[in-house]
């Protein structure tokens, strides 16, 4: 809202002048009026108009005479007027001597009669008669037991009477502007009490014309303690005799010290002003500050208060101020803080979005594709003709189908869904998955498939069922098939079942109901907040996760050099090496796993912090030397996201990577490399050795006519066959490290079979069995996939080890044919009956030994990869296999 | 007349370097592989084998040691090799070879290096 301050102000102000106006903080203002004036004590001691003549008890006894002789001391001082507050006890004498002075005044006591009706002591027909001057003496009602106010006129029985005090400044011609006929009687510096002499001492003529002279001289009791003891500002408890009372406002008038109060227009735009100025000037100050700020705030208005009290005689109403005051910095602070919290909400709940949107993709629990989902995972994983997920209807034993793969949704011949009868309570009895008549399940269709029928059970309770047909070689290629397809089935059922409860537990959470019992009613930031925390936490793992999980060893250094982050392979590695990343600093790390001198490494660091460049470095660990291994330094600079979370963003690097990474295989890779390029020699040269010999004979004169155009065409042939090779050797040598690793690459499997027996040897060692090789140096390239070799050799390689009896050798022969690389692999073993190992290595059934299977997985590729694997094994003497390669296969053929 | 035996699976360079060599006046015996020669070698009185250090079934350096120490027959032996020339050298150095070319050699080259592993002036 544009002027809501404004508004704010007016509201604030005309509240508070309202609860004012109707008395609301009076109490708590004249308390602190009570105060301000006690306080006042110094601050005034104005001279004083009256003085008063105090009598005692005995004083109203004495005879006549006493009276006659005081009003004669005190008439041969000039005083300005003469108040009897009090007559003696018989007072006719005394009347008459009155009457013959003009500046005595009798004050006058009203009488309440019993018929409601009021009288006056003295009677004022008396004073009348007598001509002597007289007027009404007045106590107003005390507000809460004080009374501060005097009244200038009393209204008695319809007759309007002047009080006493009013009725001298009249008299005198002294004009005081009162409003609404009562004033505040100024009690301020008066503590010590008024100009007084006690009467038999004034009788006796101590009287001296400082005291009387041109003064108001009141002759009144000193009584207090009765019923007529008036409570006021300055005696709050003993009371206050009448005669003090009235000489106090008598003093107010005459000293022109009335204390104005502010109206209650002035007090709503001083109200509004302080409100208007509180709201504006709050708004720009700092959380943190505006307790700090308000407090001298406040104490300047309790002391410019006190200051108009007790110089200016204003009296401000206080309470209302710091009322005002107290309840705008309120509002601001409220504003402030709903506009905070509204602003933390926001960046909560744009934070949740964002983390939502970029980092954490659907869950399978949230969403509602989540059979999609589990349709995708179990099409990456298997080969399937088609797919049908069924689910349980909710209070029902019937299943519907929800999602298909390759296949309509509604290719189901079987109608009665009723997982209460077969197939499906077939399915569920036998706990694994049944193969399906065609007829009478899946609708059939032309491709050759057996189908099948899996009942998605988790905690014994049916989540759904999985049907799907499959073609028999794909179901060949899968080991451990039924295996296989149960442990999906489980792990499917259960992902359902886990998403089942997730989704009862927050349809529970967000019911209103539950939220209140939760005392969460209204608790959506906290619960967003909670959320994204969660979320960003759940992302910090998975983060922390990767970074321990990548082949890649790491640490991460600050610009200071200090170990900030170090992940598990690099902690891993180092430790195997006896390098305690935990207590050196980067450059430490450098230097000890470079060997190069410090120097030069401080020099690359200088480098790196000012003109972020990266270094590379080879090395090698004592504990791996078969393993190559490159360390990175790299800078991390300064990117203005991440800036701002820096504080040393001085330097544009805000810190180092190191990593370690492993090129054993980039290594074997550029090997391959290696090994082509010196065939590619062997055949460049090899085949321009004929054209020389071919040109030879051309020019030959004892050659004859064969030998010429045998010559001629071998040389079309071998320049036929070069230009070739020329031109697809350029393909293989651009290739990179995974096509040659994963594709068929021309290789030399005599280096690969050294490789394997290498990598094997401490198996070997353990297992006490030599391990020996027989492979000519020049070996002929063959043409396949380098890691499909490698995983062979060594699977092979492997399992004779384990078989083989200890002390004994494991011969390894590579025999070259001219078509073929023969591979052998001969133990002394315990072996075991053939046709065992011919099931195992070539068989479909079941098997449990981990061995076995890789075996049985590497023949199948071997086999797809169009060689040869052959195996045999007798009992007691062990077992050989045989790997044939076709060396003419390879597109460099010799 | 000396009589050479030329053992390389490259039928080719078996025929030209064969032809080259009749008409210089050797007798030549050709074999695919160390094994196919093993016959000639038992059968005919050979003066030099030529032959290329890689071979089928048996290498080069192999063979030789094998003709040496089991057979006990000390024959001349003139490697052409398309080898790398350390590599082949280093090999040829292990099996007490002495005499080795380098592929591509031309024909005279060859030649002369027979006459003079024969003696031939």
């Amino acid at each position: 809202m544009k002027y809501l301050f404004l508004i704010a102000s007016i509201i604030l102000s005309t509240v508070i002048c309202l609860i004012s106006f109707f008395g609301g903080f009076e109490v708590a203002n004249k308390l602190l009026y009570d105060q301000y004036v006690r306080s006042c004590d110094h601050a005034r001691q104005s001279p004083s108009h009256v003085f008063l003549i105090e009598m005692n008890q005995k004083s109203r006894f004495q005879d006549n005479n006493s009276w006659h002789v005081l009003l004669q001391n005190i008439q041969k001082l000039n005083p300005r007027k003469i108040i009897l507050m009090e007559l003696p006890q018989d007072s006719s004498d005394l009347l008459n001597q009155l009457a013959q002075y003009d500046n005595t005044v009798v004050a006058t006591r009203v009488i309440e009669t019993k018929d409601q009706s009021y009288d006056f002591s003295p009677s004022l027909d008396i004073l009348q008669k007598l001509n002597i001057n007289y007027a009404i003496k007045s106590i107003p009602h005390s507000f809460h037991g004080v009374n501060r106010y005097q009244t200038t006129h009393l209204t008695l029985n319809g007759i309007t009477y002047q009080t006493i005090e009013y009725m001298l400044v009249e008299k005198d011609n002294i004009n005081r502007q009162i409003q609404n006929d009562s004033y505040l009687i100024d009690f301020r510096g008066k503590e010590n009490g008024l100009a007084k002499l006690d009467f038999q001492r004034a009788v006796a003529g101590e009287l001296i014309s400082q005291m009387i002279t041109n003064k108001y001289v009141i002759i009144g009791s000193s009584r207090t303690i009765d019923k007529n003891s008036i409570k006021t500002t300055i005696t709050p408890h003993q009371g206050m005799p009448e005669s003090h009372f009235h000489a106090y406002a008598l003093e107010t008038l005459l000293g022109g010290n009335i204390i104005t109060e502010v109206s209650a227009w002035i007090e709503l735009i001083l109200l509004f002003c302080l409100c208007l100025f509180n709201l504006i000037f709050y708004q720009y100050i700092s959380f943190r500050l505006i307790t700090w700020i308000s407090l001298p705030f406040t104490l300047f208005y309790i002391i410019i208060t006190w200051l108009l009290l007790a110089y200016m005689n204003l009296w401000l109403p206080l309470i209302e101020i710091l009322a005002a005051n107290f309840i705008s910095i309120y509002l601001v602070y409220r504003k402030r803080s709903l506009q905070q919290e509204d602003a933390n909400q926001k960046l909560v709940i744009d934070a949740s979005v964002k983390l939502r949107e970029r980092y954490i993709p659907e869950s399978f629990f949230e969403s509602s594709e989540h059979w999609s989902q589990v349709i995708n995972m179990v099409n990456q994983a298997l080969d399937l003709n088609r797919s049908i997920f069924l689910e349980r209807v909710k209070g029902d034993h019937r299943v519907r189908e929800v999602i298909a793969l390759n296949c309509d949704i509604n290719d189901i011949d079987e109608q009665r869904r009723d997982y209460e009868r077969t197939p499906y309570s077939t399915a569920i009895s036998q706990g694994t998955m049944i193969q399906l008549d065609k007829r009478k399940y899946l609708t059939i269709n032309d491709t050759n498939e057996t189908q099948y029928l899996v009942a998605l059970i988790f905690g014994g309770i049916v989540q759904g069922f999985w049907a799907f047909g499959i073609s028999p070689e794909n179901q060949e290629k899968i080991d451990n098939f039924q295996e296989i397809i149960m442990a999906f089935s489980g792990q499917i059922a259960e992902l359902l079942f886990r998403r089942e409860q997730k989704l009862s537990i927050k349809q529970m959470n967000e019911r209103e109901v539950y939220k209140i019992l939760k005392m969460e009613g209204a608790g959506s930031a906290y619960n967003e907040l909670n959320s994204s925390i969660t979320m960003l936490g759940r992302r910090l793992d998975l983060m922390e996760h990767v970074f321990h999980s990548i082949d890649m060893a790491v640490i991460l250094y600050d610009m200071f050099g200090r170990l900030v982050h170090i992940n598990q392979p690099m902690i891993s590695l180092l430790k195997q090496s006896d390098v305690l990343p935990f207590e050196m600093t980067a450059m430490d790390l450098c230097v000890g796993l470079t060997n190069q001198p410090i120097e030069k490494i401080r020099q690359l660091f200088r480098e790196m912090i000012f003109w972020q460049n990266a270094f590379t470095f080879s090395i090698s660990f004592k504990n791996h030397q078969e393993k190559k291994f490159i360390l990175k330094l790299k800078p991390m600079t300064s990117d203005e996201n991440i800036q701002e979370f820096q504080d040393t963003n001085q330097f544009q690097t805000y810190g180092f990577i190191l990593e370690i990474i492993e090129t054993t295989e980039l290594g074997k890779a550029s090997q391959l490399k290696g090994d082509f390029l010196n065939y590619f020699n062997f055949k460049l040269s090899r085949d321009l050795q004929n054209i020389p010999l071919a040109l030879s004979v051309l020019l030959e004169k004892r050659a004859k006519k064969d030998h010429k155009k045998n010559a001629v065409k071998i040389i079309n042939q071998r320049l036929r066959d070069l230009f070739k090779f020329i031109n697809e050797a350029p393909e293989e040598f651009g290739r990179n490290y995974s096509q040659i690793y994963q594709e068929q690459y021309p290789l030399m499997p005599s280096k690969m079979l050294s490789q394997a027996s290498l990598s094997l040897t401490p198996l070997a060692k353990q297992k006490r069995v030599t391990l020996k090789t027989n492979i000519p140096e020049l070996a002929t390239l063959v043409c396949t996939k380098p890691e499909l070799l490698e995983k062979a050799l060594s699977i092979i390689t492997e399992t004779l080890i384990e078989d083989a009896k200890e002390g004994t050798t494991l011969m390894t022969d590579l025999i070259e044919t001219d078509e073929q690389a023969i591979l052998t692999f001969v133990n002394d073993g315990y072996g075991l009956p053939n046709e065992d190992l011919q099931e195992f290595i070539f068989g479909t059934n079941e098997i449990q030994s981990k061995t076995y299977q890789s075996l049985r997985k590497i023949a199948r590729e071997i086999k797809d990869a169009d060689w040869v694997i052959q195996a045999r094994s007798e009992i007691g003497s062990g077992m050989n296999f045989s790997i044939i390669l076709d060396t003419k296969a390879c597109v460099m053929e010799i | 007349m000396h009589t050479l035996l030329i053992i390389d699976d490259d039928s080719d360079y078996q025929y030209l370097l064969a032809t080259l060599l009749e008409f210089d006046g050797y007798k030549i015996v050709k074999a695919t592989n160390p094994l196919e020669a093993i016959p000639f070698i038992k059968k005919e009185k050979i003066d030099l084998i030529i032959m290329e250090l890689k071979n089928s079934y048996l290498e080069g350096t192999k063979f030789i040691n094998w003709l040496n120490n089991d057979l006990n027959i000390e024959i001349p032996v003139l490697i052409i090799t398309a080898f790398q020339k350390k590599e082949a050298q280093e090999m040829a150095r292990k099996a007490k070879l002495k005499y080795i070319l380098h592929k591509p050699s031309h024909k005279n080259n060859i030649i002369n290096k027979i006459n003079k592993i024969l003696n031939i002036q």
